[in-house]
């Protein structure tokens, strides 16, 4: 069967004994798609790269990879799927030039790693060994080994999980490059602004479920109504504004959220209590707020 | 079959670039036929049926190399490429599951034999070694001493979670049985009640094997049996238990 999606879920459940990894998601990704899966530890994130790449049958529902049955036609999955894995490494001595040609032999129709390094700034470090290597050009010898066999769907898991913030640029620009090479990206991450820039859509993972998903634009005009205003003030009794929104304070500092208007509502009876904030800040809502309130403040963070 | 040889060919590689596990397997056993040999020599010994001390002892090393690949080598690289997520990285990729695995296994059949042939070498030209006396039945009894033992290692590497403990528990299988099996050693120097309480070890049936067809004597069916049996078992429970990450 032809499919016009590059990975479509059904209904799709992972459980490892009484856990429940994936509890129901549905989602379909578009050929040619950035797709962004992002969501706090735990929250079922691996399980689901590990169906959609045919390493872990679903315990219910459908999955299909570029039209495949991943958990039956694994192999033949794999000849087109290209995948980047956060808890994968190589041999420590193996050099990169042994790595490229030993992924590239188990390909029908491999490309030339000749220019894939030159692309990606490997050229340099083909006699390295693996274990020699820099966080940010391991990541690169894993993209590169994900090219190999031109594939159709690109899986990043946490690619730039441990790189420093310039790598993290850099990564990102390459990524873009992949799709403009036809590729489909499916991008895990727990770095929203990675989401965020990179990703045509977002599905935002929580506890198995799928809490919420669209453009990123989509996903923070849901929350756009909510407003967030900080100042200082002192001596100012915080009961006053209780009616306006949710108050706290921090010594001088004052931090009320209410929905639309809140800016002007807050001005006005300010004025009206003889106070003149020289410091009142409006904060944007985020994605990452988006996050935080649909998943009750799990923290985002990982080491 | 594609990609297993390139994968054979590069895990040989990466072992060569282990300098530990390179000597204990191609140097080692050089070393104690030298030490030895040149201490003892290699005179016909008339208490020794006429055989030398270097005739006596080269069989039990070539058991001592099989322990060597098999039970050290084996265990550690099972449990360390599930554990970094070699073998994940290698499972994403249509190379098929059994040859990952048989990539591991030829190479260690092939540098056990690459041991055995340096050490034959080099006991030949040196003390003259006395030549095999059943040649063919010496290779087959070798192979089924490797395939058993191998198994055994696998066991281990796909039952602990880490190659730390693996390697810790490789080397408690490993090192007793060198020494009281007659690989290191010959147990002909034991005493009547240390010998019986070895001979139960796996790797007694080893030696047993390997130099009853080395001198031309008929093989012990028992020890045929038995390393057979405990390969089959070690075989089935690793199948069972074994995970690739």
């Amino acid at each position: 069967m032809k499919q016009d999606v590059a990975v479509r879920m059904e209904r799709v459940r992972r459980e490892y004994g009484d856990v429940i990894a994936v509890a129901d998601i549905s989602l379909d990704i578009g050929y040619g798609e950035i797709f962004g899966i992002i969501g706090p530890n735990g929250a079922g994130k691996t399980t689901l790269v590990n169906m959609i790449c045919g390493m872990v049958p679903p315990s219910a529902g459908s999955v299909r990879t570029l039209g495949f049955n991943p958990a039956t036609d694994e192999r033949k999955l794999r000849e087109v799927l290209g995948v980047q894995f956060q808890d994968a490494e190589l041999p420590g001595a193996i050099t990169v030039k042994e790595a490229l040609e030993l992924y590239s032999s188990f390909y029908r129709n491999p490309r030339s790693w000749h220019d894939l390094v030159e692309e990606w700034g490997l050229q340099q470090k083909l006699d390295a060994r693996f274990e020699k290597l820099s966080g940010g050009q391991k990541q690169r010898l894993f993209i590169c080994l994900s090219l190999l066999n031109n594939p159709k769907l690109v899986v990043l898991d946490e690619l730039t999980t441990g790189l420093d913030p310039n790598a993290r640029r850099q990564s990102w620009e390459l990524v873009k490059q992949i799709r403009n090479g036809g590729a489909t990206v499916l991008l895990v991450t727990h770095f929203m602004e990675e989401a965020e820039y990179l990703a045509d859509r977002i599905a935002l993972v929580n506890q198995g479920r799928i809490a919420a998903m669209g453009t990123p634009e989509d996903l923070t005009r849901q929350h756009s109504d909510r407003r967030v205003i900080t100042f200082t003030a002192s001596g100012l009794d915080t009961e006053a504004l209780s009616h306006l929104g949710t108050v706290s304070s921090d010594n001088d500092r004052v931090t009320i959220e209410g929905g639309r208007f809140l800016m002007a509502e807050v001005a006005t009876t300010l004025r009206d209590m003889g106070i003149d904030p020289v410091d009142l800040n409006t904060q944007h809502t985020s994605l990452e707020d988006l996050f935080i309130s649909l998943t009750g403040g799990s923290t985002m963070e990982e080491v | 079959m594609r990609g297993f040889f390139t994968l054979a060919k590069t895990e040989f590689k990466l072992f060569m670039r282990e300098p530990a596990a390179m000597f204990f397997t191609l140097v080692f056993p050089l070393m104690l036929l030298f030490v030895f040999g040149g201490v003892f020599g290699n005179e016909p010994q008339d208490w020794m049926d006429g055989m030398g001390s270097v005739d006596v002892s080269v069989p039990g090393y070539m058991g001592m190399i099989i322990g060597t690949t098999a039970i050290m080598s084996i265990p550690i690289v099972i449990s360390e490429y599930r554990h970094k997520g070699i073998f994940r990285r290698l499972r994403a990729t249509p190379i098929h599951p059994l040859a990952i695995i048989g990539a591991q296994a030829l190479i260690y059949l092939v540098l056990t034999a690459l041991g055995f042939i340096i050490l034959f070498i080099a006991g030949k030209l040196v003390y003259n070694l006395m030549t095999p006396q059943r040649p063919l039945m010496l290779v087959l009894v070798l192979l089924i001493s490797f395939l058993s033992m191998a198994s055994m290692g696998f066991l281990i590497g796909s039952y602990f979670k880490t190659s730390r403990t693996a390697s810790v528990v490789a080397n408690i299988v490993y090192f007793p049985q060198i020494f009281l099996a007659g690989a290191a050693m010959p147990r002909e120097m034991f005493g009547d009640t240390l010998r019986r309480w070895t001979e139960w070890l796996p790797m007694t049936q080893v030696t047993n094997i390997i130099k009853a067809a080395w001198w031309g004597e008929s093989l012990n069916l028992w020890n045929l049996v038995y390393l057979v049996a405990i390969g089959a078992v070690c075989m089935v429970i690793s199948s069972r238990i074994f995970r690739w990450e």
